[in-house]
């Protein structure tokens, strides 16, 4: 074997993808060249100058384009029943003036029953003059 | 929540879709930036390749035949958005010819001013043909094995492994050129 094909084995090696067999033959050549011992530490190196970057974190706005999406279909549209609610479940979106006058209409009906119901009844008593009557009757 | 593994995930999202997405959506979505980042070297393309990605993810979840490889199924959605991107940024012409060739062409703003080491080495690996850019960003960062390199990008387990060999000795050289040249200024 070349210090090439060793060389690609040392890549394979830092990995932890070579076969036992392989890693053996390849300590025995590197104890041996210098060359390949040379290539052993730069792959270290530049191992090391990775592991100390920074990632770069995803923006956080990127969590309101992808989890706000109202345009997001759902995942299993097709393998599911439509929901369905019963009916007196089901929530009626109304607008808001419509439900305003429908509740003005609600309390003022109510308190023109209850003031109906409760307001104290007036009674008129009226007295008739007595009338005396003469004569004959059978 | 935390603690669940890929498979629980894609179990929980099955159950329970809004909340399952979220959880997968910010278990991923640090690392399908930076890997996004890392490929197109520009961050509101990077954005952009992340929304896609997972929206797509979101649109496709029925496609993912086996749950425990989320991760490269992820990964792999993510590098087609990346090189979408990249083809619309450079002609295919561009990014596949010579094939053996390990760097891109350096244009006069690229050329390096960075002092610190770090700030060299990520320049180095951008100046990469995105081939091998790819297989050191997903080896080096994001620490996945050969087999799933090779899910993520469709290529066989040795053509990683060489690929891997040849960015890296590449890498080498170029970073100690470049070392020697800022010391000399």
């Amino acid at each position: 074997m070349t210090c090439e094909t060793y060389e690609e084995q040392i890549s394979a090696l830092i990995d932890h993808e070579l076969k036992d067999e392989e890693t053996e033959v390849l300590f025995a050549h590197l104890s041996t060249c210098r060359r390949c011992r040379h290539s052993l530490q730069s792959v270290l190196d530049l191992r090391s100058d990775f592991g100390e970057q920074v990632p770069p974190m995803a923006p956080k706005e990127l969590d309101e384009k992808v989890l706000q999406s109202e345009t997001r279909p759902k995942l299993y549209a097709g393998d599911r029943k439509p929901m369905t609610l019963q009916v007196w479940k089901r929530r009626i979106s109304i607008p808001m003036p419509v439900a305003a006058a429908m509740a003005i209409v609600l309390v003022a009906g109510t308190i023109v029953l209850t003031s109906l119901w409760t307001s104290p009844q007036t009674i008129y008593v009226t007295t008739l003059p007595t009338v005396e009557v003469r004569g004959n009757f059978p | 929540m935390q603690t669940l593994t890929d498979e629980q995930l894609v179990e929980r999202i099955k159950v329970d879709e809004v909340r399952g997405f979220a959880h997968l959506y910010h278990r991923y979505k640090h690392r399908v930036y930076a890997y996004c980042y890392r490929l197109l070297r520009h961050p509101q393309n990077a954005e952009d390749a992340t929304q896609e990605t997972f929206l797509k993810i979101h649109r496709s979840f029925q496609q993912l035949e086996n749950p425990a490889s989320l991760q490269t199924w992820i990964f792999s959605i993510a590098r087609n958005e990346a090189f979408t991107i990249l083809r619309r940024v450079k002609p295919v012409e561009e990014l596949e010819k010579a094939e053996n060739e390990v760097w891109e062409e350096e244009g006069p703003l690229e050329r390096i001013v960075e002092r610190e080491r770090a700030e060299v080495v990520q320049r180095c690996l951008s100046l990469l043909k995105p081939a091998y850019r790819e297989v050191l960003i997903l080896r080096e960062y994001e620490h996945l094995s050969y087999s799933e390199i090779a899910r993520v990008t469709g290529a066989s387990e040795s053509a990683v492994k060489s690929a891997l060999f040849k960015a890296r000795k590449a890498m080498g050289v170029k970073l100690d050129s470049m070392m020697n040249e800022r010391d000399e200024r």
